[in-house]
């Protein structure tokens, strides 16, 4: 029996994401969590069986907060865990590692001397991997899920997505504006979705900032759809937003949080992955769920970077055959070789033996070669078995073989 | 980091915090380290930047068979990345203060940035200026200037636009020249009537010729090709640290202190500036003869340290002490309360810094700003944890968070709260 401790303090969407780490934790013992104070009452929600910790990660820190963090780090203190999982790249996280003397796993604090935050070696992989993002392959529920061996079997994370005739939710908005549909857009796939179910209830989902963006979409849609719609924006605590995606028919959403949790829920996905958001590295994870990924030349593009190419990736979800791709999906019929416009993918969410697994359902994936290789290789680094061995490009193999991963003594962190 | 906005003087501000940059090698590596131990006794937050664990790689570059063309880029390109871990440092600990000392490898563009930045920069250049010339170049751009000379020294920096030029004496730290209590075995090793630490420099070679059949050893560098002094040359002319200096210095009856020269034609080069050995020898109250300065009558007086001015006046005294015992007594008795009450590293860190402050001035930082707050039923706990961590009373925020930083395993849940909320102000209030 272990007692493990998981530091999270990241975002809603990273808390859902860690699921499969958290499970496959239960399995070998105790599991405590610790979350930002915010994402305390979700966390409770998705892990009943997890002890949560509230911690003032972000925001504002008042005396009250400053007081509440020193007592709940001296509790941990008095706790003996058998390991801490530190599963942010955070000089915050890492300060509150230095409160345990168990062995870290993750990101582990080390003196500034030697860079503050050590990465374990699938870790610095996994940053290396992001040099070439457009080959990913690799989700990050599935990445945090590798800080241990032999995590839980990726079918047993989230059940298979399934509606079940309670309506479309609609998440209006991204936390980035940039990855989120404009409100006429999303207004027309919100009409196609609306007629495919036979006109069900629409709920929208966002948060209280998000109502405008709400008034707007009703203002493009039609009187009768109109009708359907539930305004649940900002309305919403975690647990009734919990009870509101359960049961839905489907989910049209950005790269959101709520995404995350309808996965984690078995709503069927519909989601749409633009600028920064790449399906690869954080699309729902589970089965039965469809991306529409923009790939162009650009993309991923960097959260941080303003777009200099004019929001370019928005023109490929503007084209018609966008509207009719989906239909044809819904509808189970044969899709024609160019059924969306250039740059536009539609992936379907699947799983194999390493984890979450596209599969490509329309358009063309010009680093289809170097995922698959970019796979093959990083199961066997996980050891496990994905049945195949084709050759593998140089450009993959070096991934795979960094000098300093060599070079340097063997004691670094592993 | 933000820009500094006022200049603030030492009275108004509880602590100043310090860079000391050490140079990679050389003479002037053991006075930075005392530098630094002397402003830590004044209360000040210090932090070293230890360029000496860079000497081996730097030298390893030379032994890597290249041509002078191949060489020069990976010189520089080292000298870079060395720049470049000083420039993290300054923005790790913030400093109100870089002082460098001679041959501290800061560059010019890190000069310029701390200006930028009003962090102000010294440079305590304990060298003879006559024998290196960057200073001419690096002078002008440090805030303040010491050196270990006068004029003409003074008027040329002042010539080249360093109006903040001191003069600065060398000086001895207690806490390391203080007299050793040597065991019998280490009395034998290093005692002997006469005794000389210090390089085989020319005028020293010339000078000690005439003492080879004595009972006299020489230690340290620099002394090959030197057959008629090869039986009194020690350990093969090897290096000695600083530690071990004391105990030859305590074994020693009489400790020969000849200021160095290249020049052969005047084995007393009758120079300006005192050098730290003269210091070092009162501090550890052990008897030295030191060759007459224009600038040691000013530090110690004529009853306080035996001179010579002249070779016949040179072997003259060796053989005059060695034979009294009581005139060696006095003067060790006289320069030791000299050095103690003039002349300590503690003294001259002190002097600098108030001519910094009084010429000058601190910088301050937005971030130290803010107000003390009432810390109510943490004071007790804050002061223990200043005691744990040897931070002493005056330590502030940032201080307490590099020594724990610097502290290894596991922290207690208000140190790690410390640090929590060090890496959120990171975070999220001063970006």
């Amino acid at each position: 029996m272990t007692t493990s401790l998981v530091i999270q303090a990241a975002r809603f969407g990273d808390l859902v994401q860690s699921k499969r780490l958290l499970l496959s934790l239960m399995l070998q013992g105790e599991v405590h969590l610790l979350v930002d104070k915010n994402l305390a009452p979700l966390a409770e929600l998705l892990y009943p069986a997890v002890h949560v910790y509230p911690f003032y990660f972000h925001g504002k820190l008042d005396a009250a907060s400053l007081k509440h963090n020193r007592a709940l780090l001296g509790e941990l203190s008095q706790s003996h865990f058998s390991k801490i999982y530190n599963c942010n790249y955070s000089p915050l996280t890492a300060a509150l590692c230095r409160l345990f003397s168990a062995e870290i796993v993750g990101y582990r604090p080390v003196q500034a001397s030697q860079g503050g935050i050590v990465k374990s070696p699938l870790l610095r992989l996994v940053a290396q991997m992001t040099a070439h993002r457009t080959w990913a392959t690799f989700n990050l529920e599935d990445v945090w899920a590798y800080f241990t061996p032999n995590p839980v079997a990726p079918e047993k994370v989230n059940p298979v997505a399934e509606g079940q005739g309670k309506g479309i939710g609609v998440v209006l908005a991204g936390r980035e504006e940039r990855r989120s549909l404009p409100v006429a857009l999303l207004a027309d796939i919100l009409k196609v979705y609306w007629k495919i179910k036979n006109e069900p209830p629409i709920y929208l989902l966002g948060t209280i900032s998000e109502k405008s963006l709400a008034h707007q979409l009703q203002r493009h849609l039609p009187p009768g759809l109109q009708k359907c719609i539930k305004d649940l924006s900002g309305q919403t605590s975690f647990k009734e937003l919990f009870a509101v995606l359960q049961g839905l028919d489907l989910l049209i959403t950005p790269d959101t949080g709520t995404m995350h949790l309808a996965a984690a829920l078995g709503v069927p996905i519909r989601a749409f992955f633009l600028s920064s958001a790449w399906c690869h590295e954080t699309g729902p994870y589970g089965s039965g769920h469809l991306m529409f990924q923009v790939a162009g030349e650009c993309a991923p593009c960097l959260e941080q970077a303003p777009c200099t190419k004019n929001l370019c990736c928005l023109e490929p979800l503007r084209d018609r055959t966008l509207l009719r791709t989906i239909l044809h999906i819904e509808q189970g019929q044969k899709l024609d070789s160019d059924e969306l416009a250039p740059n536009l993918q539609c992936w379907q969410g699947g799983l194999d033996p390493l984890g979450q697994h596209l599969t490509l359902v329309a358009g063309e994936d010009r680093a289809a070669e170097m995922r698959r290789s970019l796979r093959q290789l990083l199961a066997a680094y996980l050891q496990v078995d994905l049945g195949c061995c084709q050759p593998i490009p140089s450009e993959i193999a070096e991934l795979f073989s960094q000098d300093q991963e060599w070079m340097l003594p063997n004691t670094r962190y592993a | 980091m933000d820009v500094a906005e006022y200049p603030l003087r030492l009275k108004e501000k509880i602590q100043v915090r310090i860079l000391v940059i050490l140079p990679m090698y050389g003479g002037s590596l053991p006075l930075g380290r005392y530098c630094a131990t002397a402003l830590e006794s004044l209360g000040e937050q210090v932090r070293v930047f230890e360029a000496p664990v860079f000497y081996s790689t730097f030298m390893g570059l030379k032994e890597l068979d290249l041509t002078p063309e191949q060489l020069l880029p990976l010189e520089r390109a080292f000298l870079q990345v060395v720049s470049q871990a000083i420039w993290a440092h300054v923005q790790a600990f913030e400093p109100h203060l870089v002082l460098a000392m001679a041959q501290a490898p800061l560059n010019k563009p890190l000069l310029g940035r701390l200006q930028k930045l009003g962090i102000r920069t010294c440079m305590w250049f304990v060298e003879d200026f006559r024998l290196f010339q960057y200073w001419k170049v690096f002078a002008p751009l440090y805030d303040v200037f010491a050196v270990i000379q006068k004029d003409p020294l003074l008027q040329e920096l002042s010539a080249i636009g360093q109006k903040r030029a001191l003069y600065l004496p060398l000086a001895a730290d207690p806490t390391v020249h203080k007299k050793s209590h040597l065991t019998q075995a280490e009395q034998k090793e290093y005692g002997a009537d006469v005794g000389f630490v210090g390089a085989g420099y020319p005028n020293r070679r010339l000078a000690f010729r005439p003492l080879a059949g004595k009972n006299f050893k020489i230690w340290g560098s620099d002394w090959e090709n030197e057959p008629l002094l090869a039986q009194n040359i020690q350990r093969q002319g090897q290096r000695i640290a600083p530690e071990e200096c004391v105990k030859i210095y305590s074994a020693t009856t009489v400790n020969l202190n000849l200021h160095s020269s290249v020049k052969t034609d005047q084995l007393i080069s009758l120079g300006d500036f005192v050098n730290p050995r003269t210091f070092e020898l009162a501090a550890i109250q052990a008897f030295q003869l030191v060759d007459h300065r224009s600038l040691l009558a000013e530090l110690f007086a004529a009853d306080e340290i035996a001179t010579f001015t002249s070779m016949e006046e040179f072997y003259a005294q060796i053989e005059f002490y060695l034979h009294h015992p009581e005139e060696r007594t006095q003067f060790i008795a006289r320069s030791y309360a000299k050095v103690l009450e003039k002349h300590t590293y503690v003294q001259r860190m002190q002097t600098l810094l108030d001519f910094i402050n009084d010429s000058i001035g601190f910088p301050t930082l937005k971030a130290e700003k803010t107000s003390q707050e009432d810390l109510g039923e943490y004071a007790k706990m804050i002061k223990d944890l200043l005691t744990e961590l040897n931070a002493g009373p005056k330590a502030d925020f940032a201080e307490v968070v590099a020594r724990l930083r610097r502290a290894s395993g596991q922290l207690s849940e208000l140190e790690t709260s410390i640090l929590f909320l060090d890496e959120f102000r990171k975070q999220y209030i001063q970006e």
